[in-house]
Formats: C-alpha cells, structure tokens, sequence
C-alpha cells in the first residue's frame, strides 16, 4: 500500500492507496500516531484503497478516536468492496463515510 | 487432490499465502466480490495463528486448497502445532457498541464467518486445523 500525505494548514489529507492488509497497516498506525499533531481535518482519501483487513479497521478505528479528541475525520470515495467490510463490521456507524 | 503450502507462522509470509489461494481463481472466473472475501477470510485466519499460535514465537502453517468444479468450491484448510484455540468458541463481538467501548478482538474470525459459506475447527493429532468452504460465482 501506498500512503501520500497532503498538508494544508491543520487539515491533512492522507490518500491511501492498494491493499491496507495486515502488513500495511502497521505502516499506516505509525503514520496514525506520528503525524497527527496540530491536525484538527483528518480526511482519508479512499479512491485507490481496493482492500481492508481488521487489522486496517484497527487503524481507522484509533485514528478516529484520536480525531474526537482534536477535530473530525472523514473517509472519502471509499469503493463498494471496502465498504461491504465496514458495513459488515458495524464501522460505517462509528466513522464518517462520505460519498 | 489438494495443493498444500507449508510455511512458517510468520506475517512477512502473508503475500505467499494470498498468491497461494488466489492461484486458481481466475480459472475458476471468479468476481471480483467473491475472489476478496477469499483473501480477506484467508488473511483474517493465516494472520490469527502467526499472532496467537506460537506464544514462543517460532511455528509453521500448512494450508491446503482443493477445488471442486460442480458447483465450483474453493477450500481451504489451515493447520498449526501451536496452542489448541477454537476461534469459532470467540463470541461475537458487539457490533453496535458505542467508538469508545468498542472491542477490538474478534473481528477477524467474526469476518471470516460472515463471508464464507462454512467453517469448521477440529483439534487433530495434536493439531488446530481450519477449514472453510466457500462457492465460486
């Protein structure tokens, strides 16, 4: 997977891009934990993501958590198969989904 | 007759296992939808044991695929040495609970039985061995 970061003001963009499986996501918690000072819009740009695993969820799931303390977070374009998991899994309530 | 692949339980071989059971899928003209819940069951299962299996770290995986072509069926079954642990006993976690309660295990095994047609555990010969069962459309 592949993550670009896109920084304007205290609104960071984070495009993510291939499969978040397993091994990703541990790339994309430390992104999580290391690059959210000062952010207050967290948008999660899911156009490219073709894949999540639970371990993936995890990750949305902290970030989330975080983004309540500090500002909001938003998962957008995310594609029919990704979003059959978070349905599934109940995460389409506890995130922000936007078309 | 099934195709076996034995591995060792840990995470760096999670592409292999993917490129192991996605193998016949295209022969199979497999969707799109179908061909993911495939992979995302088999991650769930393969990454649970290099996470749990081997409290001592160092253990192996065998997974074996057979196909069936009518219906056309893919299974998969997974065996480990490591402590004996039914997933299936997990319960179900709560769905519905609120961001902060959220629970954060279980949703891995909750996944694998939502998305395939059947799942089996046995503890054979001193063995944790998974099998899933899933049609091909």
């Amino acid at each position: 997977m592949e993550i670009t970061r896109e920084a304007i003001d205290d609104t960071l963009t984070l495009r993510l891009s291939g499969r978040l499986d397993t091994l990703a996501a541990e790339a994309f918690d430390k992104v999580i934990d290391q690059e959210l000072t000062g952010v207050r819009e967290l948008i999660l740009d899911c156009s490219d993501l073709e894949y999540v695993a639970s371990s993936g969820l995890r990750t949305f799931l902290k970030a989330q958590k975080r983004m309540n303390r500090q500002g909001s977070m938003v998962l957008r374009h995310v594609n029919e198969m990704v979003k059959e998991v978070l349905v599934m899994t109940g995460f389409n309530d506890l995130l922000t989904i936007e078309k | 007759m099934a195709d076996v692949l034995c591995l060792d339980a840990v995470l760096k071989n999670l592409p292999a296992v993917m490129a192991f059971v996605d193998a016949p899928l295209a022969e199979l003209q497999c969707s799109p939808k179908v061909k993911n819940n495939i992979e995302l069951s088999a991650e769930e299962i393969f990454v649970n044991i290099v996470q749990y299996a081997y409290p001592s770290g160092e253990g192996t995986v065998v997974v074996e695929r057979w196909v069936e072509t009518a219906p056309p069926t893919l299974w998969l079954t997974f065996r480990d040495h490591g402590t004996p642990y039914d997933p299936l006993q997990h319960p179900t976690p709560d769905l519905e609970a609120k961001l902060e309660e959220r629970p954060i295990g279980g949703l891995g095994i909750y996944l694998v039985r939502s998305l395939v047609d059947e799942v089996r555990y046995e503890y054979l010969d001193g063995q944790n061995v998974l099998t899933i069962k899933k049609h091909i459309i």
